[in-house]
């Protein structure tokens, strides 16, 4: 993934306490999603059309098990 | 439950509710995810009339506040921010409980709220509406309130409230808490909620389908990323790992800036009120006036009640035991004003993970920052604020730490002892300031790296944290947290702090004893003096040798006789009340670190407030309580031991004083604070023995090297 592409949550491999905040807060499979910035951490906006976004900074360890495929090829 | 059910099912159930004073408020929970803009909500609905406490038996804060609405009153209770009810985490347990009704904040009456309001972030609809589902299947009235309304438009998105009625089958009211929009609908609307009509599915991808579908249908328009490349580089910036620290950096230092220099004026003008200012007491013509400009309020009280013990205890223990801690208020206030302001800006998020890099190799996340920052003001606010921390160990450790960051509480023993070390060097005097900072720092965080790999060993949570947009901060927010924390504060000041000062000023006045021969004789010889006696002149070389050749001053040198005697009897009724005997038994104890027992004394003293050692060390050696005045200060660094020629202040011994200050808990009431925060006393009495240890330690190892 490099920043700035546009995808979707496909898998993670979290603890289950963890996966359940992360699904809380809107991280869920399925979910179109924006990487902001790699690294350390790791922003990540989820986007769901015209129905709202929120940014989510992820530390690195996390961000590292939450795979995301490219849908659109933005590049 | 069934009460509730029947109640709101009513018809006529405003006119219900109007019966009298015996019937309770309407109880109304205010629920929803973080930064939806509850308690901005809640700060526009109830003003001032509200109240702060802990949910009984959680680290939780229960605030609740009181609002007027047809036909009588609506209890409203500010619920912390989650993300879902069902999660484990201390925050849902308490939203939980709190709508089952097994749950109440302290004082209310423990039943279910008759209605609960959700708050939810019209700009992100999808994700808000899973919250609500799983409220409205707890088939409770509910009232949802759409807020940043304003935001929502614009960003282009219309929200179709009809249809989100329809589909939640509730009342739906728009909102912009900031601007004040909409607000005065909701009052009217939460005594008319009633059950929702829909019950969502219960399972959690049926719930995301359900939220989609709803939001779908009710909303229109709107692109989702207007302002996100300036957002995105701003993120970029604060949390890059060269810029970011630098930024950080920057405004922990304006942050501190003011904490010190802005409160400096409103300080010294508390001070003024407790302490006065003996030089302008003659421009004042009243003589109550004069007694409160000359002394401050211990000088009124004595004026005003007639002398005796009554006025001992008001002046000397009440009044200035509450004195030397309203003086922290202003630095209290000001820091909370600015990270009220800070947060609401949205830059502290960023900020948790600037120094998450920081704080992980020693085994705390980065929530712990802002706590140990609020720790540089008092740890009492700073340990409260551990609250938001969500992993236990984590918390555990950071409470146990916080005490080690330097609190405004140790200056004025830091200032007397770099003056002692460093009289007329203020470049060494700051290097040594800077130095007990840092040290505090260190010993903070070696303590967190060994309490995680033995005690609170486990794993670290990775931090995950929404990043709320940036906003410009509301004022008004910071008022009211503000006005919030220090209310706080001095109800504790008014409460276990002065209960401290009134049992250490009993311990130090008692037991009453006859002055001894030697002040005895020297009142004598001032009499004689004074009344121009020739035999006085022998006895006059003994006490006042510098008065011995000048008969002609014979009143001033009765005068320096009495003031000497008066020394002479404060620091002789010191040595031989409780405390001056608990001093001398405790003195072996110290002996390694090169305390005498009058140190001893201040050590004791000060076990409850650290600050209280410099105003103990000056009655100690002077009998006058006025550590302000230059001339107290030499007194004390010039200060001897019993034998009269050793000073008390040698450089190893100051040197073991400063250090020993450095690490030392020395504070009752943070220790009160770590029990109930951590939920047990033995954190506190670790946090005690641990510190006291090393303090002792290092204190002993430094006078070692020194002498
Ligand atoms: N534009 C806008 N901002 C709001 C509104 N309501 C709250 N805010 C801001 O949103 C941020 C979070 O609000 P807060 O009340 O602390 O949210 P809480 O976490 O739910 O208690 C603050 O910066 C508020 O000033 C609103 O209606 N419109
Ligand atoms: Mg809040």
């Amino acid at each position: 993934m490099r920043a700035g592409q546009v995808g979707v949550v496909c898998e993670t491999c979290l603890d289950p306490r963890d996966a359940a905040m992360l699904r809380a807060m809107g991280l869920r499979p399925r979910a179109q999603v924006r990487v902001c910035r790699l690294g350390q951490p790791c922003i990540i906006e989820v986007v769901s059309g015209g129905r709202g976004c929120c940014r989510i900074g992820l530390a690195w360890d996390l961000a590292s098990r939450v795979m995301i495929g490219v849908a659109v090829t933005g590049g | 439950m069934m009460t509730t059910g029947t109640r709101n099912e009513e018809p006529h159930n405003a006119q219900h509710d109007t019966g009298g004073s015996e019937c309770a408020p309407l109880r109304a929970a205010l629920i929803g995810n973080p930064n939806t803009g509850k308690t901005t909500l809640f700060n526009r609905l109830s003003g001032l009339r509200h109240k702060t406490g802990n949910f009984p038996g959680t680290t939780q804060e229960a605030r609740v506040g009181y609002a007027q609405r047809p036909g009588g009153e609506v209890e409203i209770i500010d619920l912390p921010g989650i993300y879902s009810l069902e999660l484990d985490s201390g925050e849902s347990e308490v939203c939980r409980r709190v709508l089952a009704g097994t749950l109440a904040a302290p004082g209310a009456p423990v039943r279910s709220p008759e209605v609960v309001c959700v708050v939810v972030d019209a700009t992100n609809l999808s994700r808000n509406l899973l919250l609500v589902g799983e409220v409205l299947r707890r088939r409770l009235p509910t009232v949802v309130v759409l807020n940043m309304i304003d935001l929502a438009r614009s960003r282009g998105v219309h929200i179709d409230t009809g249809v989100l009625s329809q589909e939640l089958g509730c009342a739906v009211i728009t909102t912009s808490a900031r601007r004040g929009e909409g607000v005065e609908a909701i009052a009217p609307a939460l005594g008319e909620a009633s059950i929702p009509n829909q019950t969502p599915p219960g399972t959690q991808d049926g719930l995301e389908a359900w939220a989609d579908r709803v939001s779908e249908a009710a909303c229109a328009g709107g692109t989702s990323r207007t302002d996100d490349t300036l957002t995105d580089r701003i993120d970029h910036v604060v949390t890059h790992p060269l810029w970011g620290v630098l930024v950080f950096a920057a405004v922990m230092t304006a942050l501190f800036w003011s904490i010190f220099s802005v409160a400096q004026i409103p300080m010294a003008l508390i001070e003024a009120v407790f302490d006065g200012n003996p030089d302008l007491v003659a421009a004042w013509q009243p003589e109550w006036l004069a007694a409160m400009v000359g002394q401050g309020l211990s000088g009124l009280v004595r004026h005003v009640l007639p002398e005796g013990f009554i006025a001992d205890l008001m002046a000397g223990g009440v009044v200035s035991g509450i004195g030397a801690t309203v003086v922290f208020l202003p630095q209290i206030c000001i820091l909370f004003f600015l990270i009220s302001l800070l947060e609401d800006t949205g830059y502290l998020a960023r900020a948790a993970f600037v120094m998450d890099r920081v704080l992980r190799p020693l085994g705390l996340p980065g929530h712990s920052f802002m706590p140990l920052l609020s720790s540089h003001a008092c740890a009492l606010p700073g340990i409260i604020a551990c609250r938001a921390i969500p992993d236990r160990r984590e918390r555990l450790a950071t409470i146990l730490v916080a005490p080690f960051m330097t609190c405004s509480a140790r200056l004025p023993v830091y200032v007397m002892m770099a003056g002692i070390l460093f009289a007329g060097r203020p470049l060494m005097a700051a290097l040594a300031f800077v130095g007990c900072y840092a040290l505090g720092i260190a010993a903070g965080c070696v303590s967190a790296l060994i309490a995680r790999r033995t005690i609170l060993r486990g794993p670290s949570r990775a931090m995950a944290l929404e990043l709320p947009t940036y906003k410009l901060p509301s004022l008004r927010t910071a008022a009211v947290m503000t006005i919030d924390r220090g209310a706080m504060f001095m109800k504790k000041a008014g409460t276990i702090i002065l209960a401290i000062c009134i049992v250490l000023w009993w311990l130090g006045a008692f037991p009453r004893v006859e002055p001894p021969a030697a002040v005895q004789e020297a009142r004598a010889v001032a009499e004689r003096v004074r009344a121009g006696e020739e035999s006085a002149a022998d006895a006059l070389r003994l006490f006042v040798p510098e008065f011995a050749g000048a008969p002609a001053q014979a009143e001033e040198a009765a005068d320096a006789i009495e003031a000497r005697a008066d020394a002479l009897e404060a620091t002789d009724a010191k040595a031989r009340s409780y405390i001056g005997r608990m001093g001398r038994a405790v003195q072996p104890i110290f002996a390694p670190l090169g305390f005498d027992w009058q140190l001893s004394v201040g050590v004791l003293t000060s076990f409850a407030a650290r600050e209280v050692f410099v105003s103990t060390m000056a009655v100690i050696v002077t009998g006058s309580d006025d550590a302000e005045d230059q001339g107290v200060l030499d007194a004390i660094a010039g200060a001897t031991r019993d034998d009269g020629v050793t000073p008390v202040f040698t450089p190893a011994v100051s040197w073991a004083v400063l250090i020993f200050y450095v690490l030392a808990m020395q504070c009752l009431p943070t220790l009160a604070v770590t029990a109930r925060e951590s939920g047990h006393v033995k954190w506190a009495l670790l946090q005690l023995v641990w510190m006291s240890v090393l303090a002792y330690g290092a204190a002993a190892l430094t006078f070692a090297l020194m002498s």
